[in-house]
């Protein structure tokens, strides 16, 4: 056929075929966008980026810090200046303002076509003419493509067409014609136009890699064939260089993020915590994708509820994986495509498909992530090469190189059936209708296969009646002006209603649903909400916020909106306040309560959107003096809230403080811990551990001298009786093992001896270190350690098989159990008596030195009485030396009782409290027959009340009658979630053994869901279980804080102003500096802001601490009057990297234009 | 002669060459026969079954013929693409365990036989 067209078809009929085909499709896409999204829509929401005004935000990402919200740091998403300025252009082609328009969406498929046909091209000597006008088509009508044109993920399409160029631009380096600088500088300045975006995007080139990597290994293979590495070694060369321009000429981005991303994301990347929470991700991303899967173009992760399950909420993807038709089809299509390596003939066809199916298959490998049966390499990568873990959504990452490969593979197969059905016609004429008749007869079965993605309706619909295709109302873009307009001080916006607590999502009643806010899209004025991008911090102030606008607490609120900066509110009446699953409140509750407040003006209605200001003397602006200073426990900054005065929260690392800080200290906030509450929660290890490695292993080796390094490298006695601990678990455990396996006797005794050693050495030990009258902390943890092993040895004695076993090895095991009695004898008087743990906890408290300290005891964590109040302890006692006294509880404040200190001289100080009136909140409702799996079981069942989730339960029961067999069943949900009649519990327990001398207690946890809790006491037959006591009480551990007043010498605070040039630059004026001062910038807190002489450019002040938990403070020492800059650092190596990108332009284009003449002189 | 007797003689024909072939090939077939008993055996060691499972051995066994016959990777990838027939009649019949694990042989042999191209492409 190759021949034949060449024959047939001149170079130039070729160009003009080209270019007619091309104007053609392009037309087509022209249309296909405009039926798609009419001008009138616009697409926005879900996690699209797609700005709702364009220009404004582009205008935001030429700056490292966007101010929405408390501010956070841009310098990632400088690349994103190349996707957001074909926005910006789009929306003045389209008239509109939004970046969501269908001249956007033609841009990138029209530019996905052009560049594949572009890259087909370039392979249509190897693999026939027909390659360019097919595997356009087949690259730019697909699901992987589509699967994201609800988003228009714009930086998945432009990688794309960087892989396609650069592709196409390395075969042309290989065929020698493009030298290779030449190339480099091309692949350069592909990849620097078509980038990823911003640089959280770089997991996209991950199929760029495995392209460029399948080439290199093609030459690798050709050059251990031939003996020849000269073309990998080019290859190599090549790749580096293009790496290097690619650095050269994206500075502008690269540096400002690299900066960053040493100092902050790396190791978040590299944190084991992170990765492993990733892996729950990695999962769900590679349930689905199955090699069958991928084979048929399927596996992607939306479509699926399950390994094979549809996802019913996804627009289509249960017609393609339930319709007989469709799945025979989708067969077909990795038939159809591999059969490309045997319809092969020709030595370069041959080659050239060998080398796109290895390419698609490596990327299969890739895209399926830890599905099986490779998956395990996948998790090995994941887990141990440093920044792999980026690729935790494998089959989006990977997958571009896949549609590429198969996609070539698919065109070469269509192309060579044309030769063959060609080969029977003698009449260039009928060749050539034969020709057209299978294309087109092709591209129906590929349209129609995907007819689904000409369904408009269909293709932006990404959950059952939630689409990104809207029409956005004019009114939120004269809320945009005006914010723009008259907030020209930039005070926050604060968004009423808050948004969803669960989903933190914006949804409005004309479509929009979105984790962004629509404001935070649309203008550059800063707004906040409770929204996802909030630090924890943040999230607790705003909340707060929010909680005191709904109590109409005017004065709480002015105190809160003027700490947070807030100086007006937008009440966006047009939400989605329905009670659905993403809802907000009411916003009606709101407008009613802020048109109440004195203090708060109506100032402007925009049709649904109605904004309210703050008087202007009650807010405060964005840089300021703090005059004084709380010191809070960093572990409790919540506590800043909650003693809060007029001043801020300084979080304290339990260090030194710098002398200059503690001239401002007003207040100290201690918090003290409940030590005998340790006692009382469930064991951490419930089980022994499993061994892997067993001493007939011949790994066991490398095992034992790694338990001998960890006793070795012990740095103190503490650590070592620690390890010896730790090591009789897994020796125990080991025990375990063995015996379930079945292994030889042998192995088991010398585990036990091993094990009897480590105990032996941990009792000489332990008695140093552990006050067996004070050190619950230390003695739980023993406890966690050897319950499980006393556990699982008890049951083995008295087990049949334990007769069975050597004397040794019985002798071993008693010898294990009688330790472990010696060491649970020694700490037994802190733990002996349970009754004693639940009425009285106890606490140690040290007070550094004398002063006026205050006690209080938080109320919330008390456990709550019938009245659903919570229960204040009847004795509170103190005791200091030998001296012990009663305390008197105080008056009741905001959720604190405090308590009155007798002394108030330094040194520590034991309290305890006792609660003697703890209600049973068991309540018994009755008694009924009910049905089990195991027969019939009559049942006394009550109810735990009041009733709480989060909360954990002690459940002591008291039976004297000893012959009868006891199950307990907790019941958190009604019987609609069992598809029977049979009794079941979210908690079951068998009350064994039943003793009489002493109650049977567990300890019940309740699930997240659980909404009340019904207990169950079945016996096994029809007769009512016969018990003395039920008793239900919370566990719970009192918070103890103490709180000491300071006195701080009075000073004068300097004079403020300043001036805001841009989001990341400040000039402020300091006027009338006769003392230390602290300078407060509510912004978030960012080592990268700096604070500089207007001079000489140095940092004032090396003391740069955050404050109230998100924002920044300095104490500047600086005396007089003068001038500072506040810089955020990072944008200056966005100007630094402008100037090399812009000189690596032109060096680059100089260069090609050289060799370019240089090139044409010789030809 | 009858077309019984052809048949007959046809059979004889097939059954010489069959033997011809195990006759040239038996050091092969041999080495082949000991790889895959080995592999097997290795299942039943402790530590080495977590590694070596069916589906291994078959891939294991599939390079190892390829390599020891000589078999051209056009067969390998023939064999591939005929496996996607089963796999489908699985899917149909709701059997998607069994028609993953095909899938996973199929990538198995696509992956030798393009490899196989790849070497044996006579440059």
């Amino acid at each position: 056929m190759k021949q034949f067209i060449g024959r047939n078809i001149s170079r130039n009929y070729f160009s003009l075929a080209s270019a007619l085909y091309l104007f053609a499709f392009l037309i087509i896409i022209w249309l296909l966008a405009r039926y798609w999204l009419p001008p009138e829509f616009a697409l926005v929401g879900h996690d699209s980026g797609l700005a709702l005004d364009a220009k404004e935000f582009l205008q935001t990402r030429f700056y490292a810090w966007d101010q929405q919200g408390f501010g956070q740091d841009n310098s990632a998403h400088f690349g994103s200046l190349t996707l957001h300025s074909i926005d910006y252009i789009s929306s003045i082609i389209a008239g509109v303002p939004y970046a969501g328009n269908y001249i956007n969406i033609f841009f990138w498929l029209g530019t996905l076509f052009v560049t594949s046909f572009i890259f087909a091209s370039s392979l249509k000597s190897r693999l026939g003419n027909a390659i360019p006008f097919i595997f356009p088509i087949l690259i730019t009508f697909n699901f992987f493509i589509f699967q994201s044109i609800f988003i228009l993920e714009r930086a998945k399409y432009s990688v794309f067409i960087s892989i396609l160029l650069f592709l196409t631009i390395t075969i042309k380096f290989l065929d020698n014609k493009f030298s290779l600088l030449v190339a480099a500088i091309l692949s350069s300045i592909v990849l620097f136009v078509f980038n990823s975006g911003s640089w959280l995007g770089s997991p996209l080139y991950a199929s760029l890699g495995v392209g460029g990597g399948t080439l290199f290994l093609a030459s690798l293979i050709e050059g251990i064939k031939l003996r020849n590495f000269s073309k990998s070694g080019r290859l190599l060369i090549f790749f580096f260089l293009t790496v290097i321009g690619f650095i050269l000429l994206n500075s502008y981005s690269f540096w400002p993020y690299f900066i960053s991303f040493t100092a902050r994301d790396y190791l978040a990347l590299v944190d084991w915590g992170v990765i492993t929470a990733n892996k729950a991700w990695l999962e769900s991303m590679s349930q689905s994708a199955s090699f069958l899967n991928i084979f048929r173009y399927q596996g992607i992760p939306d479509w699926y509820a399950g390994s094979f399950a549809p996802n019913m909420d996804h627009a289509y993807a249960k017609e393609y994986l339930t319709n007989s038709f469709l799945i025979i089809s989708s067969f077909l299509l990795p038939v159809f495509t591999f059969s490309s390596l045997l319809l092969a003939k020709k030595r370069e066809e041959k080659r050239m498909v060998a080398l796109f199916s290895l390419m698609a298959l490596i990327s299969m490998f890739f895209m399926a992530g830890s599905h099986p049966p490779l998956g395990f390499i996948y998790e090995v990568m994941y887990d141990f090469i440093p920044g792999f873990s980026i690729f935790r959504s494998p089959y989006f990452k990977f997958g571009s190189a896949f549609i590429l490969a198969t996609s070539v593979l698919l065109a070469f197969s269509l192309s060579s059936l044309i030769i063959l059905a060609a080969r029977h016609f003698t009449i260039s004429l009928y060749k050539t209708s034969v020709s057209i008749l299978i294309v087109g007869f092709s591209l129906i079965i590929w349209f129609g296969y995907h007819h689904i993605i000409l369904n408009p309706d269909k293709i932006f619909t990404w959950q059952p009646g939630l689409t990104t295709k809207v029409q956005p109302p004019q009114y939120i873009y004269d809320f945009k002006d005006w914010s723009i307009k008259e907030n020209v001080d930039n005070k926050r916006i604060l968004l009423l209603p808050p948004l969803n607590q669960n989903w933190q999502n914006d949804n409005y009643k004309w479509g929009y649903w979105s984790l962004s806010t629509i404001p935070s899209v649309l203008t550059p004025r800063s707004t906040v909400s409770n929204d996802g991008l909030l630090t924890n911090e943040e999230r607790e102030w705003i909340n707060m916020l929010y909680g005191k606008i709904r109590d109409g607490d005017e004065e709480e609120m002015l105190k809160f909106s003027k700490k947070l900066g807030v100086g007006y509110f937008l009440i966006r009446k047009d939400v989605v306040s329905d009670k659905s699953w993403s809802a907000s409140d009411s916003p009606e509750i709101y407008e009613a309560i802020l048109t109440n407040l004195p203090s708060v003006k109506k100032i402007k209605a925009f049709d649904e959107w109605v904004v309210y200001k703050i008087e202007e003397s009650k807010t405060s602006p964005k840089i300021s003096i703090a005059e004084s200073l709380t010191v809070v426990p960093r572990d409790h900054s919540y506590l800043g809230r909650e003693f809060l005065q007029n001043d801020y929260v300084y979080l304290s690392e339990n260090k030194e403080e710098p002398v200059i800080l503690t001239n401002f200290f007003s207040k100290k906030v201690d918090v003290y811990s409940c030590e005998s509450c340790f006692l009382e929660k469930r064991d951490l290890i419930t089980s022994l551990p499993g061994a892997r490695i067993l001493p007939n292993s011949p790994l066991y080796y490398f095992k034992i001298l790694n338990e001998k390094k960890t006793i070795k490298g012990t740095s103190s006695d503490m650590v070592k009786a620690d390890a010896y601990l730790g090591n009789t678990l897994v020796k125990v455990g080991e025990v375990k093992t063995i015996l379930d396996t079945g292994l030889e006797e042998r192995y088991a005794l010398q585990a036990l001896e091993t094990a009897n050693d480590y105990l032996k050495n941990y009792y000489d030990l332990f008695t140093s270190f552990l006050n067996p009258s004070t050190d619950f902390d230390k003695a739980k943890h023993v406890l966690d350690t050897i319950n499980p092993i006393e556990k699982y040895l008890r049951n083995l004695v008295s087990s049949h098989e334990f007769g069975k076993q050597s004397e040794k090895f019985r002798q071993g095991t008693l010898d294990i159990l009688w330790k472990i009695y010696t060491i649970k004898n020694y700490i037994n008087p802190l733990y002996g008596n349970k009754d004693i743990l639940e009425m009285e906890k106890i606490y140690y408290a040290k007070f550094p030195e004398p002063g006026s300290y205050k006690l209080f005891l938080n109320i919330k964590s008390l456990p709550l009485g019938t009245q659903g109040k919570g229960v204040l302890p009847s004795v509170a006692e103190y005791t200091k030396g030998e001296k012990t006294e009663t305390i008197k509880l105080l008056k009741e404040n905001d959720g604190w009782v405090e308590m009155q200190l007798p002394i108030q001289e330094a040194g520590q100080i034991k309290l305890k409290l006792k609660f003697k009136d703890l209600p049973n909140q068991f309540e018994l409702l009755g008694s009924e027959v009910r049905q089990s799996p195991t027969g019939i079981r009559a049942c006394s069942y009550g109810k735990i009340n009041p009733f709480q989730k989060d909360k954990k339960y002690n459940i002591s029961l008291k039976v004297s009658k000893k012959d009868q067999s006891l199950r307990m069943f907790f019941q958190e949900s009604d019987l609609t979630r069992n598809p029977h009649g049979f009794i079941r519990g979210e908690d079951e327990v068998d009350i064994i053994p039943i003793v009489t001398d002493e109650p049977f207690r567990y300890i019940y946890q309740p699930s997240g869901y659980a909404k009340e809790s019904i207990i169950y006491l079945c016996s096994g037959d029809k007769q009512l279980p016969v018990f003395d006591e039920l008793t239900v009480h919370e566990i719970f551990s009192p918070l103890l804080v103490s709180t000491k007043d300071i006195k701080k010498p009075a000073y004068q605070p300097p004079k403020i102003s300043f001036n805001q040039i841009n989001p990341t630059k400040y000039t402020i004026r300091v006027e009338g500096a006769h003392n230390p001062f602290i300078l407060y910038f509510n912004e978030r807190f960012s080592s990268f802001w700096k604070l500089t002489t207007t001079s000489s450019n140095e940092d004032i002040t090396s003391n740069h601490f955050p404050i109230d938990g998100y924002a920044n403070a300095w104490s500047i020492d600086k005396q007089g009057d003068y001038e500072m800059i506040l810089e955020y650092s990072l944008q200056r190596y966005f100007y630094i990297g402008c100037v090399i990108t812009v000189i690596s332009l032109i060096a680059f284009l100089i260069i090609s234009l050289i060799m370019g003449i240089k090139r044409r002189q010789s030809v | 002669m009858s077309r019984k007797e052809k048949l007959y003689l046809s059979y004889l024909e097939f059954e010489k060459k069959i033997y011809a072939w195990f006759v040239s090939e038996r050091h092969r077939i041999v080495v082949l026969v000991l790889a895959v008993l080995f592999m097997w055996i290795l299942t039943f060691i402790p530590y080495f079954n977590l590694l070596i499972d069916t589906s291994f051995i078959v891939l294991i066994s599939t390079i190892l013929s390829s390599i020891l016959f000589k078999i051209s990777p056009k067969k390998i990838i023939l064999l591939a693409l005929l496996l996607f027939f089963p796999s489908l009649i699985a899917v149909l019949l709701g059997d998607y365990d069994v028609a993953e694990a095909i899938g996973r042989y199929i990538y198995g042999f696509l992956f030798l036989g393009s490899i196989l191209a790849l070497l044996k492409n006579k440059n």
